[in-house]
C-alpha cells in the first residue's frame, strides 16, 4: 500500500511538473524550469523507493513485477483522476483570452458544459 | 510505399490494427478472464466450492487412481488440489478411447458429480492461445500472428505518437469522441506499453517449440523425445506386464520432495497403472516463484524409489521458463494477479479504443463517398467489443439457468454452453450490422442486464448470494466473480445511458440544422 502510495505520488508529481497538465486544474499556472526539474527528480526518486521497497518486502522475483505493473496502473490512475479534476476547477479558472492561446484547446470547459 | 518511415509506420499500425484488431481483442479478454480461470470454475461448478483441507494427504488421491485403474488407462494425471482449486482433479483416458476429467473431494477422496460444463479452464483459456481451433493447429498460428502483429503494433504505435512525453497522462473525456477515443488509446498503449509487450512476447516464448521448430528441428531432427530427454529430463520404460499396487502416495511425494526439497507437486502423472514398471512423474508447484520452474522427479510406483530427477536446467531453459511464468502466473500473489487483471482490461480497452478511433475518423467520410468500409468496421468492431462481453455473459447465464443434467434437443449442457456462445456471438454481429451506430446502446444494455441475471441466477440456484460468499472466506472466488459482475452491470448500464443521451443529442441537432 505504501509502495503504491509512493508510486502515485511520484506519477502525481511528474504530471504536475507538465504545463499542459497543470494548467488544466491551476489558475494561472507557471512554474520555472528550476522547480519542474525538482518534481521530476522527486517523483522519479520516489518511483525508485517503492522499488527499493517492494524488493525489500516482496522479494527480488516478486517485487520488480509488482513494481512494474504497480508502475503502470498507478500512472493510469493518476491520468484518470487528471481526466476529471478539472470538472471540479474549472469553474475557478480564468476566462480564455479573447485572442486564444496555444493550449486553448486543451483548456477544459467548464462544469456542465463538458459534452454535449 | 510511404514516403517517411513515421508515415510507413502509421500505415502499419493502422492497418494491422483494423485487420487484426478484433482477433486481438478476443484473445486479450480472454487472458484477462483467464487470470481467475479457476475461480470461474469455481462459480460454474458448485459442486467444487469447497473448503481447502489444510491438512491434506496425498492418499486422498488414491479413489481418483483407482477409478482410472477401473477404466483401464494406460496413465492417469492426478491435480494436486491448492487454494484455488479446493478438489483433486483427475484427467484419463477410459477403454473407449474417450478422454474424461473427474473430479474429487480432497477431505474424502469420494467422486463428486459430474459438472456438465467445460468451465474457464476448458473453454475460455483453450480459446485465449488457440482459439478453439484446433485442426492442424490453425487456432495456434493465428494466435501467434496476433501476438507478433500485436509486437509490431506496440513499436509502431511508439514511432507515430509525435508527443509521447507531453500527452503522457492526456485524457480528455469532454473533448469529441473522436479524441477522446485517441487520448485514451494513447494512455491505455503508453502506460501500459511494458505489460502488453511483455505479454505479447512472452505469449510467443512459451510456445516456441511450435513457432519456432527449427531450432529443434537442427539439432534432432525428428526426435522430439530425445529433446524432451535432454531439454526437460523426461523418464520414460515399457509396463512389466506383472500386476503390482502402487505404494502410499504419501511415501511417493516424500520420495520427490527429497529431490528438489521444499515445495509441493503440483500434479502426480502416474504411468502404467497397476502394474509392476509403473513410475509417477512430479513436478514441483510454481506457487511461490515467479518461474514457470519444472523440477520433475520419476518415483518408481512399486518401490517408491526415486528413479530420476530432472538435472538443473541450462540457461536459455531457465529464462525461457521465467517468461513463461511472467505469462502464466501460476504463482499464489492475489495483489499481482488483480494487476494482471486491470491491465489485461487496459488493452482490451486499447484495442477497441484503436478501433473506435478508425471508425470515428472515417464514418462521415465513407458515408458521403458511399462506400462501406467504416459501417463494415463499426460492425464487427460491435461485435468484437460488446457482442463477445456478452457470448461470454451468456456462456455463464446458461451455465445457472440450464439445471444440472440437462439437455437441449439431446445436446448435454457442456454442449450447449458453447454452442450458445457462438450463436450469441454471432447474432451480435447481425444486430451491430443491423443497427450500426445505435448498436452499442442495446449491445451495453443487453451486457447489464446479462450481467445482473448471472449474479441472479448464482443466488437462486446455489444459494450463494454476494452477502452470503463475501462472509465466507470459502466462497470469496464466487464472491469475487459475483461483485465483478455487478459492477460490469452497472458500467455497462451507465455506458448505455449515456449513449443513449448523446444519440438522441446528435439527432436533435442534426434536425435542427435540417430545419435551418
Amino acid at each position: 500500500m505504501i509502495a503504491t502510495l509512493m508510486l502515485f505520488a511520484g506519477w502525481s508529481l511528474m504530471a504536475a511538473s507538465q504545463p499542459k497538465q497543470v494548467s488544466r486544474i491551476v489558475r494561472h499556472a507557471h512554474l520555472s524550469g528550476g522547480i519542474r526539474i525538482g518534481m521530476r527528480s522527486a517523483g522519479t526518486s520516489l518511483q525508485l523507493f517503492a522499488l527499493v521497497l517492494l524488493v525489500r518486502t516482496e522479494g527480488p522475483s516478486f517485487g520488480p513485477l509488482v513494481w512494474a505493473c504497480l508502475l503502470s496502473i498507478s500512472a493510469m490512475a493518476v491520468a484518470l483522476i487528471l481526466a476529471w479534476l478539472p470538472r471540479f476547477t474549472a469553474p475557478t479558472l480564468p476566462s480564455p483570452p479573447a485572442n486564444g492561446s496555444a493550449h486553448r484547446s486543451d483548456r477544459p470547459r467548464a462544469a456542465g458544459t463538458a459534452i454535449r | 510505399m510511404e514516403p517517411t518511415f513515421r508515415a510507413s509506420m502509421n500505415w502499419l499500425h493502422t492497418w494491422s490494427g483494423v485487420v487484426l484488431g478484433s482477433l486481438l481483442f478476443a484473445i486479450f479478454w480472454m487472458g484477462t478472464l483467464s487470470v481467475f480461470d479457476k475461480e470461474i470454475d469455481r462459480w460454474m461448478m458448485p459442486a467444487s466450492r469447497l473448503a481447502w483441507p489444510a491438512d491434506f494427504s496425498y492418499d486422498a488421491m488414491r479413489p481418483a487412481y483407482q477409478a482410472a485403474l477401473a477404466a483401464k488407462s494406460p496413465s492417469v494425471l492426478l491435480l494436486v488440489p491448492n487454494e484455488r482449486t479446493p478438489v483433486i482433479t483427475g484427467l484419463w483416458r477410459a477403454a473407449d478411447g474417450s478422454f474424461a476429467q473427474h473430479m474429487f473431494d480432497p477431505r474424502t477422496g469420494a467422486e463428486l458429480p459430474d459438472q456438465g460444463t467445460l468451465g474457464a479452464s476448458r473453454f475460455i483459456y483453450p480459446f485465449h492461445y488457440s482459439l478453439n481451433l484446433k485442426v492442424l493447429g490453425i487456432g495456434y498460428w493465428i494466435v501467434g500472428l496476433c501476438g507478433m502483429m500485436m509486437m509490431a503494433l506496440c513499436v509502431s504505435g511508439v514511432v507515430i505518437h509525435r508527443k509521447i512525453f507531453t500527452d503522457f497522462f492526456t485524457f480528455r473525456p469532454e473533448r469529441k469522441i473522436r479524441r477522446t477515443m485517441l487520448d485514451l488509446h494513447n494512455v491505455a498503449g503508453v502506460l501500459g506499453l511494458p505489460f502488453h509487450v511483455v505479454i505479447s512476447v512472452s505469449g510467443l516464448v512459451i510456445l516456441f517449440s511450435l513457432y519456432f521448430p527449427s531450432s529443434i528441428w537442427a539439432v534432432y531432427r525428428q526426435d522430439a523425445r530425445l529433446f524432451g530427454r535432454e531439454a526437460y529430463g523426461t523418464f520414460a520404460r515399457p509396463p512389466a506386464k506383472r500386476p503390482a499396487d502402487l505404494v502410499s502416495f504419501d511415501t511417493i511425494v516424500a520420495s520427490a520432495k527429497s529431490a528438489w526439497g521444499q515445495g509441493e507437486p503440483n500434479y502426480l502423472y502416474v504411468f502404467n497403472p497397476g502394474d509392476a514398471a509403473a513410475y509417477v512423474q512430479l513436478n514441483r508447484s510454481s506457487e511461490d516463484v515467479v518461474s514457470n520452474i519444472s523440477h520433475v522427479a520419476y518415483v518408481d510406483g512399486a518401490t517408491g524409489e526415486l528413479l530420476s530427477a530432472g538435472k538443473p536446467e541450462k540457461p536459455a531453459a531457465v529464462t525461457q521458463r521465467f517468461i513463461a511464468g511472467l505469462h502464466f502466473i501460476q504463482f499464489r500473489h492475489w495483489t499481482l494477479r488483480w494487476l494482471y487483471f486491470g491491465l489485461g482490461l487496459a488493452g482490451c480497452v486499447l484495442i477497441a479504443t484503436g478501433l473506435l478511433f478508425w471508425v470515428e475518423s472515417r464514418r462521415d467520410r465513407h458515408r458521403t463517398l458511399g462506400r462501406s468500409g467504416a459501417r463494415v468496421v463499426e460492425a464487427v468492431t460491435v461485435a468484437s467489443v460488446t457482442g463477445l462481453l456478452i457470448a461470454t455473459l451468456a456462456f455463464m447465464v446458461t451455465n445457472r439457468a440450464l439445471p444440472l443434467g440437462t439437455s437441449v434437443f439431446g445436446v448435454e449442457r457442456g454442449v450447449v454452453e458453447p454452442v450458445v456462445f457462438h450463436l450469441i456471438w454471432l447474432l451480435s454481429l447481425l444486430h451491430a450490422w443491423l443497427f450500426a451506430g445505435r448498436a452499442w446502446v442495446g449491445q451495453c444494455r443487453a451486457i447489464s442486464v446479462l450481467a445482473g441475471g448471472a449474479v441472479l441466477l448464482n443466488t437462486v440456484t446455489t444459494g450463494d448470494h454476494p452477502i452470503r460468499a463475501l462472509a465466507d472466506r470459502q466462497l470469496w472466488p464466487i464472491a469475487g466473480i459475483d461483485v465483478t459482475l455487478i459492477i460490469s452491470a452497472v458500467i455497462a448500464a451507465l455506458a448505455a445511458i449515456r449513449l443513449a443521451r448523446r444519440g438522441r443529442a446528435g439527432t436533435g441537432s442534426s434536425m435542427e440544422a435540417e430545419s435551418r
